[in-house]
């Protein structure tokens, strides 16, 4: 197997992956290096926060917003699966849509590789991207441990809470994916639906955690299996790796079948 | 011409439809091994749409289709190693150079062609060092040759093949499809360049809203309708007469009446008759074009008139 597309795929994105995993990393670094000067401070800054309701600090995911812990959860963490989701849209939306929109899918269809392939090897380019750009914001999270020791977290937690990442990332990845498959052509329709997919499936989780109303909708959200205190706390958990596991291979067999089945648009 | 022995396109029924309507029609055709089948049609006859049916881009509403003997539905990726494609609207990745076009297309197919790619290129007159961004219309539909030969496919399907060439590189293109033709080799070309269509293909088959009108030899087509007939009288002739005739389908005279052309249907003989009344000095026969032929079909008859 000559890897084509897959190789082709990773080729068309290396700048994408660098300049999302550079941002992202010296966003890392402003983060951690703010560290120091807020543990210092730590004493008022939680005066300050015991004047905020309750509600605000659920939403942060944590109470403890000023521990390593709590601040890198709640200054980074968080937003880390929201961030790169941007990403993993457009390269999920290029898959499919944008090859049709660039009239180059034909060229591609007419050559001796089965459909099922072409996607699937554009899923797996999908996954190395974001390990690649992962691995540059780990690197960023290594540096910044190093030069402001006062976030004490071990380099195993570290490396464990990013590629946990890669899960709901890739879950939003398959969303876009399978919208692609379904929606020939509707690269914009594809973008809105995915985009509100995120932001929403983020809501719900953000506003869950203060609202009884929306609460019972979190287990619906990829976000609510990517716990990062519990990973940062505790170890990796089985049962929610295992839910998006499912979840990103549910989303890439949907994706398949679409596409295998219907018209390619030119 | 090559020897014809084997079908290697054949549609049975095949029809497209979109909704309520209906892209391909019905559609029943047979190309053989080693020839130059040429499709012919206006824009949105549906010349495409058989195209990346047969190639299984899109699928048949009904109906089926076997290329060189696999379904084109079933085996498409069998068929597909086997097929030289080069579609309509060619466009091609604009971060790459040809020469990493045709290394990406040969992983692809897993067969090494770099060698013939070059000799192609040579042949257009193309280089394949240079960027793909930004290339004329003329240099993309040379690449998209380039990359449709190249694996030397027994089948090469091609839309509309040389829109954008120069008439240089179109005779060009005409000597490679015979040398291919040569080689037992089977083309399948889309066009509405009749010109070109005249000079390469065997058989063509006319396709019209969606429905194959007929499939004809060249000269068949040509023969099949109409004649023009040059008459030259010494003196002055009736033109009135000539009208009169049943047969007489057309006629154009001189101001003086001693020149009358003449479009007949079926027999001349009660043309020569009448005219062998008349001092007569010259009489010629002209052969319609391809496109006065391909007019005929979508012009007054509607394209009822030929009897395949």
């Amino acid at each position: 197997m000559k890897w084509a597309i897959f190789r082709k795929s990773i080729r068309d994105s290396w700048k994408g992956m660098f300049g999302w995993g550079i941002g992202l990393g010296l966003y890392a670094l402003l983060v951690i290096g703010l560290y120091p000067s807020v543990a210092e401070q730590k004493a008022d800054f939680e005066k300050i926060m015991d004047n905020y309701p309750d509600s605000m600090t659920a939403i942060m995911g944590t109470d403890d917003l000023f521990s390593p812990v709590g601040y890198l959860q709640s200054q980074l963490m968080l937003y880390l699966p929201l961030l790169l989701g941007i990403y993993a849209i457009l390269q999920g939306l290029n898959a499919v849509t944008g090859e049709e929109r660039k009239q180059t899918m034909d060229t591609l269809a007419a050559l001796p590789i089965p459909r099922w392939q072409i996607l699937t090897e554009k899923f797996l380019a999908t996954l190395v991207i974001m390990v690649g750009i992962l691995t540059q914001f780990f690197l960023s999270l290594v540096i910044g441990r190093m030069l402001w020791p006062e976030l004490d977290i071990s380099y195993d937690k570290l490396a464990a809470v990013t590629y946990a990442s890669l899960l709901p990332i890739m879950v939003i990845a398959g969303v876009a994916f399978l919208l692609s498959a379904v929606l020939p052509m509707h690269r914009r329709w594809g973008g809105i639906i995915s985009s509100l997919f995120l932001v929403g499936t983020y809501l719900i989780y953000a506003l869950g955690n203060a609202s009884k109303t929306i609460e019972p909708f979190q287990p619906f959200t990829p976000f609510e299996y990517y716990n990062t205190i519990k990973i940062l706390e505790g170890g990796l958990p089985l049962g929610d790796i295992l839910v998006l596991t499912v979840a990103i291979l549910l989303l890439w067999a949907a994706s398949l079948y679409t596409f295998e089945r219907r018209d390619l648009g030119t | 011409m090559a020897q014809h022995s084997e079908v290697v396109i054949q549609t049975k029924n095949l029809t497209k439809k979109y909704g309520g309507m209906v892209a391909l029609h019905d559609l029943n055709l047979e190309v053989q091994r080693g020839e130059v089948f040429g499709y012919l049609g206006p824009n949105g006859a549906g010349k495409t749409t058989t195209i990346r049916t047969l190639l299984d881009l899109i699928r048949p509403t009904s109906g089926a289709a076997t290329i060189l003997g696999l379904d084109s539905r079933r085996d498409s990726v069998k068929i597909h190693a086997q097929v030289g494609f080069l579609p309509s609207e060619m466009t091609l990745y604009h971060n790459m150079t040809g020469r990493q076009y045709v290394q990406f297309i040969e992983q692809g197919r897993r067969v090494a062609c770099m060698a013939e790619a070059e000799r192609l290129a040579q042949r257009l007159d193309y280089d394949l060092h240079r960027s793909l961004e930004g290339l004329s219309t003329g240099n993309r539909r040379k690449m998209g040759l380039i990359a449709a030969l190249m694996h030397r496919p027994p089948l090469l399907i091609l839309d509309e093949p040389t829109s954008g060439l120069d008439p240089l590189m179109q005779q060009t293109f005409n000597e490679l499809i015979r040398e291919i033709q040569a080689e037992g080799r089977t083309v399948f070309l889309s066009s509405h360049n009749l010109p070109e269509v005249e000079a390469l293909c065997d058989r063509v088959g006319i396709l019209r809203a969606g429905k194959l009108v007929t499939v004809e030899t060249i000269q068949a087509l040509a023969n099949l309708r109409f004649r023009w007939f040059i008459l030259e009288f010494e003196q002055p002739v009736e033109v009135s007469q000539f009208k009169a005739l049943s047969n007489v389908t057309a006629l154009e005279a001189n101001s003086d009446n001693t020149r009358l052309r003449i479009q007949v249907s079926g027999t001349i003989d009660s043309v020569i008759k009448l005219a062998a009344h008349y001092p007569l000095h010259d009489l010629s026969v002209e052969h319609p074009s391809l496109e006065e032929a391909f007019l005929e079909f979508y012009g007054s008859n509607n394209g009822k008139g030929v009897q395949a």
